[in-house]
């Protein structure tokens, strides 16, 4: 992607976010003003980052920019699925506890990354999970959520 | 306290099986990490952490550097047998340590990596020990203008040594303050880009953003990638002197060891730079103070000695600058900075003070896992090596699997785990846009001292900003400031720089 994007992209965020500081950063009633006040650092640091994404759209309308490394997508199909499947992993997890989720994760990658041999697939869904539930369980001391579907199927 | 029973006490919390375990089990995880090439340092510490919380702080650190320590020497394993770096500070030990193996001496060359880095490691160790109480003495006669001049001055020289744009270095270092930004302010107790959030108002954690900024979207990376695998295989070769490297073999070589490593920890010590360019700087020297200049690159020691002597003995230097004055000079000191603070040793000149019994303690870890690296790297060579073999369909998902679990065992929030997904978001598009991650990370560790430093530097000079040039070691640090971003534009004016981050 060209610099010039990417500075727009960086300026149209920091514009943002400093408008954002009139309503995002509540004063909780203290006399702070000028350079005391807790908008003051935020407000300078979005400033410098808006003038180094005007100084980087300029380099590249000038031809100064980095050159881009050949015509790879930004957004690629890898992604979009891996990050999907991470998603549904953190809106599950609640729900469907991690005993369902994590070998659901395991599986469901490893497939999608073209994991063809059964008996590994298996043994990494079923052998991973439990060996990180032993460890934070019982050597941490540290619960992995069963999910409110396990703990209604286990009753009061 | 006086020395002797600071390092009394010191001892006691390292000669504990506990620690004992923690620095071995560490190098091991830290091997692995580094073997696998496409995962690195910063993975296999920012996975780590999670997992030390409840260790204790000298355990905790202990594993930690000792994962440090362990993954800069694992990331030799693949660059010899299969001339891929399973880290970037490999990269150099690929020149000679890769034509070794194709002349069937691949078992030299594993042991003599061994042997320099574990010789790189306690030169570094022992500098750090020597200098940073004397380092921290100074560093505590500065005031709030000096710290906070300080920290601005490291930033811009990561910022602006940091890939091939300047304004982007510098653009990911102003991301890290506002990203440190959100959350509740300390010093006004105002809310800072909570959204109204409850969850948002102590702020975005360390693990999640960590997690989520380097692992998950370096595994998308790994995943997108179409390079082939080579297979790792350490062969046996008929001549047994292929095998292990000769007690004269290391002698001939420990006047480039001790060279490359002096040179490790000096450009160790200098920020932004990092162990892949003190690798590279000590083998060219090697080349340069050769009588065979042209033998580098066909496969021979001295190679592979320097590259890994130099970018192991990074991690001793590198560390002075992070525990002494509080300010890491590469990702990976930033991200154990962050451990630092996680276990409640805030590093700076004050760690010294109020921790001195840890901080003894925990530098003599460093020394014990070098050691015990020795032992390591020996015995379970074979088995570090099929690890370079795992195919990329177990690699990535058992890995995601990893940093889910270990993010939520910090804080058991699913909205930590909704962060850490965003932060994968945001850390894939940084590393598409070619921004360096470096300052960002930096920048985001560094912003709570910084901002508070600026407060008292005001409240002192009652709101007058001049402050920071009134005072002579400020004004150095501000004038150094502008003298290094000059200096980079003049130097890539010159001399392209060919890396994005």
């Amino acid at each position: 992607m060209r610099d010039r994007y990417i500075g727009l992209v960086i300026l149209f965020t920091a514009g943002l976010l400093y408008y954002w500081s009139y309503g995002q950063i509540v004063d909780v009633g203290t006399s702070m003003k000028g350079v005391s006040s807790p908008r003051f650092f935020p407000r300078l640091t979005l400033i410098i980052m808006a003038f180094f994404a005007i100084v980087l759209i300029y380099q590249d309308l000038v031809g100064r920019g980095t050159k881009s490394s050949g015509k790879e997508a930004l957004i690629s199909r890898e992604m979009v699925i891996l990050f999907s499947i991470a998603g549904g992993f953190v809106l599950s997890l609640g729900t469907l506890g991690y005993f369902i989720c994590a070998p659901l994760l395991l599986l469901c990658t490893m497939l999608y990354l073209g994991e063809r041999n059964w008996i590994r697939i298996i043994l990494i869904t079923l052998i991973t999970p439990a060996v990180l539930y032993l460890f934070f369980d019982r050597i941490l001391e540290i619960l992995l959520p069963w999910g409110t579907l396990l703990e209604k199927l286990a009753g009061p | 306290m006086d020395l002797l029973s600071i390092l009394q006490g010191s001892l006691d919390l390292l000669l504990t099986w506990q620690c004992m375990l923690s620095i071995l089990a560490g190098l091991v995880w830290g091997v692995i990490m580094g073997a696998i090439p496409g995962l690195g340092i910063v993975l296999a510490i920012a996975i780590g952490i999670p997992f030390t919380l409840m260790m204790g702080a000298v355990n905790g650190m202990a594993f930690l550097l000792a994962v440090y320590e362990g993954s800069i020497y694992g990331g030799s394993i693949s660059a010899i047998l299969i001339g891929a770096p399973g880290t970037p500070a490999a990269a150099a030990t690929v020149f000679d340590g890769y034509p070794m193996t194709k002349k069937g001496q691949a078992g030299k060359a594993l042991e003599l990596a061994l042997y320099s880095s574990v010789i790189g490691n306690l030169v570094g160790e022992v500098i750090l020990i020597l200098v940073a109480a004397q380092i921290a003495k100074v560093a505590l006669k500065f005031g709030p203008p000096e710290r906070f001049s300080l920290i601005i001055f490291a930033l811009t020289i990561i910022g602006s040594s940091s890939g091939r744009s300047l304004p982007k270095g510098l653009i990911s270092a102003a991301i890290g303050f506002i990203i440190a930004i959100v959350g509740t302010d300390e010093i006004s107790g105002s809310f800072r880009y909570t959204f109204n959030t409850l969850d948002l108002q102590s702020g975005i954690g360390l693990i999640p953003l960590l997690v989520g900024i380097f692992a998950i979207s370096e595994l998308i990376m790994i995943a997108e990638s179409r390079a082939g695998q080579k297979e790792a295989v350490l062969a046996k070769s008929p001549n047994p002197e292929d095998n292990r490297l000769s007690l004269k073999e290391l002698r001939k070589e420990l006047r480039t060891i001790f060279e490359s490593s002096g040179l490790g920890v000096f450009f160790g010590t200098l920020p932004g730079l990092g162990s892949t360019v003190a690798a590279f700087i000590a083998y060219g020297n090697a080349q340069r103070r050769s009588k065979n200049p042209d033998s580098f690159g066909t496969g021979i020691t001295t190679g592979v000695a320097a590259a890994e002597s130099g970018n192991n003995a990074v991690a001793g230097g590198a560390l002075i600058p992070t525990i002494t004055l509080g300010i890491p000079g590469d990702i990976a000191n930033s991200v154990l900075l962050g451990a630092f603070m996680l276990h409640g040793l805030r590093p700076g000149p004050e760690l010294f003070q109020k921790h001195p019994v840890e901080t003894y303690a925990i530098f003599l870890t460093l020394i014990a896992s070098s050691f015990m690296l020795l032992v390591v790297g020996k015995i379970g060579i074979k088995i570090f090596v099929r690890f370079v073999n795992i195919t990329k369909q177990v690699l990535i998902p058992v890995v995601l699997l990893f940093c889910f679990v270990g993010t939520y065992s910090v804080s058991t929030s699913c909205f930590d785990l909704g962060l850490m997904v965003f932060f994968g978001v945001v850390g894939y598009f940084l590393r598409k846009f070619k921004i360096p991650m470096t300052p960002f990370l930096i920048a985001y560790i560094l912003e709570p001292i910084a901002e508070a430093e600026f407060m008292r530097s005001l409240i002192i000079s009652a709101g007058n900003p001049v402050i920071f040039f009134a005072r002579p070691i400020s004004l150095l640090f501000m004038v150094l400031m502008v003298l290094s971003v000059v200096f980079t534009i003049y130097r890539r004016k010159k001399h392209p720089p060919t890396k994005d981050y």
